[in-house]
């Protein structure tokens, strides 16, 4: 039974025959965002109304006061998100804070128009209550689009490609030339393999590097040894320092 | 479990996008989760309901209560499904009671409350581990300290709880009266009994149940998800899958190489080879075995290149691809058909395409026809909107009344002016100059139809005389108010003169009738 492999990327085609990758965003981390942008705009009408009523009413009188507080609230409510995926940053600050920004499917930044609509169609993806529409519609599109989305053609995205933090430690191995040509896929895994070694037990570094043994032709501490050299080719093809690289990587030979 | 048979994309993910990746797992096989979900969870939620009949306020509590338990015949199926097999639906139910029973008690105790519910059900259940093993291998898992299972369950108690609230929010305005709760009466009383319907209660429980439905298969699967990724940093699953195609490519590669090469140099030489290298004495067996599998793999490259050398055929392969196929569309566009010989033979079919329009156009005639008929008779019934109102046929509510005086025609004397006349002989100035302008006043009012309503007074009716009467009425109607004001309530007199010319010019008389 062949299934399509389920996955968080979604590829796009652009109208130039470009293929783009789009790091789209659930509704889980999509309602944590909604939920401090909410709370930060309660606050924001809070304090607004606490400065408002004890100034206001002395120079424009009580009712004025009541009008103003109340446009500013519905300003609060129907552009706090335009304006702020509208910007630079194309995300409002729940957003950013979750590490997310709205994007238009083609990958370029929303335009007004677009922030508008996708923020205006809260009201359809809030019926009948509490975003019920918008919630199951999320959940049941590949892009994890509500109805506003779909209509203004946007998608939320994680912003920042996730910095892999390894361990700083040296490595003992000989920088040496693959054996074999390699594909795109497996220089990544190759270079995956010796970031991420240090996380790994000692046997199942040696387990997987015993699995590429058709380009090491070398099993165990040995074949690991010249896995990692490949590697490290693979980084820097040349010692330009001299010295021994001391690269964020395995450091898993000690001997 | 087999790597290589992995339906999921593996590579190391931020822990949110995990959780994505599990939705999207429940996502593309949402159909058979629900069928097992629907097969396992409901009778168990049936069950509650009949036992707690008589307190539905607690149906809901009990049903979230018993989560843990709808948890496991989603997992067992997408943990199944995500390494590509995915178990039918009696193969799933076999395993039904075994899956809940499993562990069951300290899930629905005191592990119950824990943040990392789903986060570390793939471990208690797929890996099998219990207690104090289980908690070891949690910490083990999350790199993070668990922050992110225990935000993810925040963030779908969330969606669940917006969601129920919403859909109850939603359908509120569908029930029946009786079945909506008193909200005035319960904030003033807290009489929670008194003010809440029943039928509130069961419909909060059964709606709770239909998000709960909705919302937690997504939420296991996100557990699940976040469970693979932390497995998959820690033990390089994606490395591990890369290296295994990897080794796979590399020795099939290898292979072709080796048997290209024989190929080259011919079989005959090769084996002349072998048998130098193995030396004077080769193992007869040894040898016969090499030549065979030599020339089994000959005839299999035989039969494949020989297809792929020829540049027509490689060409022609190329161009089968699907990046070379031609995609054609076809734009159906209107076009005036004026072969009347082909209409005549459509019509001929009783139920081909002309048949159809036959009946269409008759239909457009009786709905045309239907419209005039309708359009004819509301003109009719509304006739009275078009034709001009030159003399109101709606009879005016003439006033029988005026400052205190009866003007009905009933009340006055048939000859008005000789009555006035014999008033004013008899010296009674008032009743005749009061028969004058009552008499005027009935014929205003009945005849001419001047709108006099019966609050006003002579000033009033003098100004609406003017307006509305013709001349010679009117400025007789002046002078006959101006004499009447005088002798009624200034109590002037009327000099005989006056009071003869009034008599003499006295208008209101039918025309052609006695003067």
């Amino acid at each position: 039974m062949v299934v399509a492999r389920a996955d968080t990327l979604q590829s796009v085609e652009l109208a130039d025959g470009v293929e783009i990758q789009l790091r789209v965003a659930g509704p889980a981390v999509r309602s944590m965002a909604y939920m401090i942008d909410l709370l930060i705009r309660i606050g924001v009408d809070i304090l607004v109304a606490i400065l408002a009523f004890m100034l206001l009413p002395e120079l424009v009188g009580m009712e004025m006061t009541n009008g103003l507080f109340l446009l500013f609230v519905f300003f609060m409510e129907w552009f706090y998100n335009v304006f702020f995926e509208a910007g630079a940053k194309g995300a409002t600050p729940g957003q950013r804070s979750m590490k997310l920004r709205v994007m238009s499917v083609t990958g370029g930044p929303v335009s007004l128009a677009q922030a508008v609509m996708r923020n205006f169609l809260r009201v359809v993806d809030f019926m009948p209550g509490l975003y019920l529409t918008g919630i199951v519609c999320m959940l049941f599109t590949k892009r994890f689009q509500r109805l506003g989305d779909l209509v203004a053609n946007t998608v939320v995205t994680y912003a920042e490609v996730p910095t892999f933090m390894a361990p700083h430690v040296e490595i003992r191995a000989e920088r040496r030339a693959p054996s074999k040509v390699l594909t795109r896929e497996e220089q990544a895994a190759l270079l995956q393999f010796l970031e991420r070694a240090p996380l790994w037990a000692d046997e199942r570094r040696i387990e997987l590097a015993t699995l590429a043994r058709p380009l090491t032709e070398a099993a165990g501490v040995e074949g690991l040894r010249r896995l990692c050299g490949m590697a490290l080719w693979l980084q820097a093809p040349e010692d330009k320092s001299g010295t021994p690289p001391s690269l964020k990587g395995a450091g898993m030979f000690r001997s | 479990m087999r790597l290589e048979d992995i339906t999921v994309a593996l590579r190391p993910r931020q822990p949110w996008e995990s959780v994505d990746l599990g939705c999207a797992m429940v996502r593309r096989d949402f159909g058979r989760v629900m069928v097992l979900w629907i097969c396992t969870v409901l009778p168990l939620w049936v069950l509650v309901c009949v036992l707690l009949r008589s307190v539905p306020e607690w149906i809901p509590l009990v049903v979230w209560w018993l989560k843990p338990l709808y948890d496991r015949v989603p997992l067992y199926f997408l943990s199944r499904a995500a390494f590509g097999v995915r178990p039918g639906f009696f193969e799933t139910w076999k395993q039904w009671p075994r899956l809940w029973i499993r562990n069951c008690l300290p899930a629905l105790l005191w592990r119950r409350l824990s943040f990392m519910r789903s986060f570390a059900l793939p471990a208690q259940m797929l890996e099998g581990l219990r207690g104090a093993a289980v908690k070891k291998r949690i910490q083990t898992l999350a790199t993070d300290g668990g922050s992110s299972g225990v935000s993810m369950t925040f963030a779908f108690s969330n969606i669940e709880l917006a969601a129920w609230i919403g859909l109850m929010w939603g359908t509120y305005g569908l029930l029946p009266e009786s079945a909506q709760p008193d909200w005035a009466g319960l904030f003033q009383s807290f009489d929670f009994e008194g003010t809440i319907p029943n039928a509130f209660l069961w419909w909060g429980a059964v709606c709770h149940m239909v998000i709960v439905t909705l919302v937690e298969p997504f939420y296991v699967g996100a557990g699940f998800a976040l469970y693979l990724n932390c497995r998959t940093r820690i033990e390089g699953w994606d490395v591990e899958l890369a290296f295994r195609r990897l080794a796979t490519r590399l020795t099939s590669a290898t292979a072709v190489v080796i048997l290209a090469v024989m190929m080259i140099f011919g079989v005959q030489s090769s084996v002349q080879a072998e048998e130098d290298r193995f030396g004077r004495n080769p193992t007869p067996t040894l040898r016969d075995d090499f030549l065979k599998e030599i020339s089994s793999n000959l005839e299999k490259i035989k039969k494949e290149p020989a297809s792929q050398t020829d540049p027509a055929t490689a060409v022609r392969k190329v161009l089968e691809e699907p990046e070379f196929e031609i995609h054609k569309r076809q734009n159906p566009e209107w076009v005036w058909d004026d072969d009347k010989s082909k209409d005549k033979k459509a019509d001929s079919k009783l139920l081909g395409p002309g048949f159809l329009g036959a009946m269409l156009e008759l239909l457009f005639w009786a709905l045309v026809l239907g419209l005039g008929v309708w359009l004819v008779v509301y003109l009719v019934k509304n006739r009275h909107l078009f034709v001009t109102r030159s003399v109101s046929k709606v009879p005016v509510q003439a006033p029988k009344v005026l400052m205190g005086m009866n003007i009905t025609r009933e009340s006055l004397p048939d000859d008005i002016v000789a009555a006035a006349r014999a008033a004013w002989a008899a010296g009674d100035f008032q009743e005749a100059l009061s028969l004058l302008y009552r008499g005027s006043l009935s014929w205003l009012v009945n005849r001419r139809r001047v709108p006099i309503s019966d609050s006003d007074t002579e000033e009033d009716c003098l100004v609406k005389v003017l307006q509305a009467g013709d001349k010679t009425e009117a400025e007789y109607f002046r002078q006959l108010t101006t004499a009447w004001v005088e002798v009624a309530y200034a109590v002037l007199p009327v000099s005989n003169e006056e009071m003869g010319a009034l008599c003499d010019r006295w208008p209101f008389v039918e025309k052609g009738g006695a003067a």
